[in-house]
């Protein structure tokens, strides 16, 4: 799938959502055909435990036991989730101990799925967050799913992070757009392709895309084409003029 | 074979990051003699603090360590980003879900594996196509990292296409160049083809049989 039919998904699956994290959790659950959805921050740092920040569809019953029983601590997901960089399929985790099977075990009393992938995220604070979504689908046809989705589902994970961090008061330090991300953007807003784009600063279409997409992220969008307004509103690429030039070689 | 190694996976290869930090410092300390700290044996830094994922070049007992790198998410901190966003910012501020930061690659001269397996090809080249592998199965795009110019040479060979956005020389003895590699199934095939290697090298480290606890389900 193209770069421009990925950043398409997303925009759907943001279209209209709440801006409030409670109620967009339960939003994107049912866009995303999912039976359950957690997100859950690290208010601090890198310890789930301590403090977290959690938004969920799971059962009131379930997040109550879940707390009165303090499997913070014994579920596997958190422990290797916090601790993980590449996202990872619930089947990699494996119960380590006597008190993680009767977790496992407790857990598919209570309907919260019987399948499961998590997304790791982690921001320029060092923060990290968990994005994980659960499902009764068999054990194959979901590892299909998830390899179908996984792009999908890492943007909305950063999306639903930057909102959650918004709802902190901390925003996630987004560093600022390089020259050359201004510049692709200015070209952008004048109606270029990337194709083009590459070809009038002399950088391969694929490197046009990325510094598209780093634009994108860093503008805290949905879409390339919110990135441009958003840059052109903030004065950012407004009244830049960039001559057409030629790449130094190295 | 080519394994990745994550916080979780940390106390299971010791013994393989232990060679690993060894090896950086007769590396990027003795022999290219850039700025890294080193502490005794090893160089290691505040990043490999932060749980970052290990990408390693290892005998089929996963007992010597011949090559390696390390990945980060560019939406956490990076080296990159922390070092060279006044020189190079084009580089070093790219952040987004699918751009990763490689540091620290780095192969083994004294265990490089020249007789044990794939003859021919050598350990860098390996590498870099573990990386690639990985990096599609993951959801990764682009990659950016630090390296000595004069690799450039070696990764097009590999049948890498890398950009070169900036060089500095003011890192320690030799210059350091920040690039990106595009990650793909078109770059996949290219080093494949250029390297003759038709298999899968890279596995996941840790991944088991399905959760017999969910499968029962």
């Amino acid at each position: 799938m193209s770069a421009e039919m990925f950043d398409h998904q997303l925009t759907a699956l943001f279209e209209g959502v709440s801006d409030d994290l409670e109620t967009a959790i339960f939003e994107l659950r049912d866009r995303l055909g999912v039976k359950h959805l957690v997100y859950h921050a690290a208010r601090f740092g890198a310890k789930p435990v301590e403090d977290p920040f959690v938004r969920l569809t799971y059962p009131a019953e379930w997040v109550h036991r879940y707390l009165t029983r303090n499997y913070l601590r014994v579920d596997p997901v958190i422990r290797e989730g916090f601790q993980r960089s590449l996202p990872f399929n619930w089947a990699e985790v494996g119960p380590a101990n006597q008190a993680e099977v009767e977790f496992f075990k407790d857990a598919l009393t209570y309907d919260i799925g019987s399948v499961g992938f998590s997304i790791p995220l982690r921001d320029k604070f060092g923060r990290r967050a968990l994005l994980s979504l659960a499902s009764d689908m068999d054990h194959y046809g979901w590892a299909e799913i998830c390899q179908k989705n996984r792009r999908l589902w890492i943007d909305a994970g950063n999306i639903l992070h930057q909102m959650a961090a918004e709802e902190m008061a901390t925003g996630t330090a987004l560093p600022p757009l390089s020259p050359r991300e201004r510049e692709v953007l200015y070209w952008c807003a004048q109606g270029k392709t990337a194709a083009e784009i590459g070809l009038i600063l002399n950088l391969a279409t694929y490197t046009v895309s990325t510094y598209l997409r780093s634009a994108r992220y860093k503008t805290n969008s949905v879409s390339i084409t919110q990135a441009v307004y958003k840059a052109q509103n903030e004065g950012i690429i407004e009244g830049q003029y960039y001559p057409e030039k030629k790449n130094i070689p190295i | 074979m080519i394994i990745s190694i994550e916080g979780r996976d940390y106390q299971n290869n010791k013994h393989l990051l232990d060679q690993m930090h060894q090896t950086r410092k007769r590396v990027f300390h003795e022999q290219l003699g850039w700025d890294v700290p080193v502490q005794g044996d090893w160089e290691r830094d505040e990043y490999d603090d932060d749980d970052p994922l290990y990408l390693v070049l290892t005998d089929a007992e996963q007992q010597t360590h011949f090559a390696s790198l390390r990945l980060m998410q560019t939406t956490g901190p990076t080296l990159l980003h922390d070092v060279f966003a006044d020189t190079m910012p084009n580089a070093a501020l790219l952040s987004a879900p699918q751009i990763w930061e490689c540091t620290r690659f780095c192969v083994d001269e004294i265990n490089e594996p020249k007789r044990t397996f794939h003859t021919d090809i050598c350990a860098s080249s390996l590498l870099l196509l573990g990386l690639c592998e990985l990096g599609l199965q993951n959801g990764i795009e682009m990659i950016v990292a630090n390296f000595d110019p004069v690799m450039k040479r070696i990764y097009n060979k590999a049948g890498c296409e890398v950009e070169v956005h900036g060089v500095s020389n003011n890192y320690g003895r030799r210059p350091v160049a920040c690039g990106t590699f595009e990650v793909s199934t078109r770059i996949l095939r290219q080093m494949r083809e250029k390297l003759n290697i038709s298999h899968s090298i890279y596995e996941k480290s840790g991944t088991s049989a399905p959760n017999p606890a969910l499968k029962a389900a």
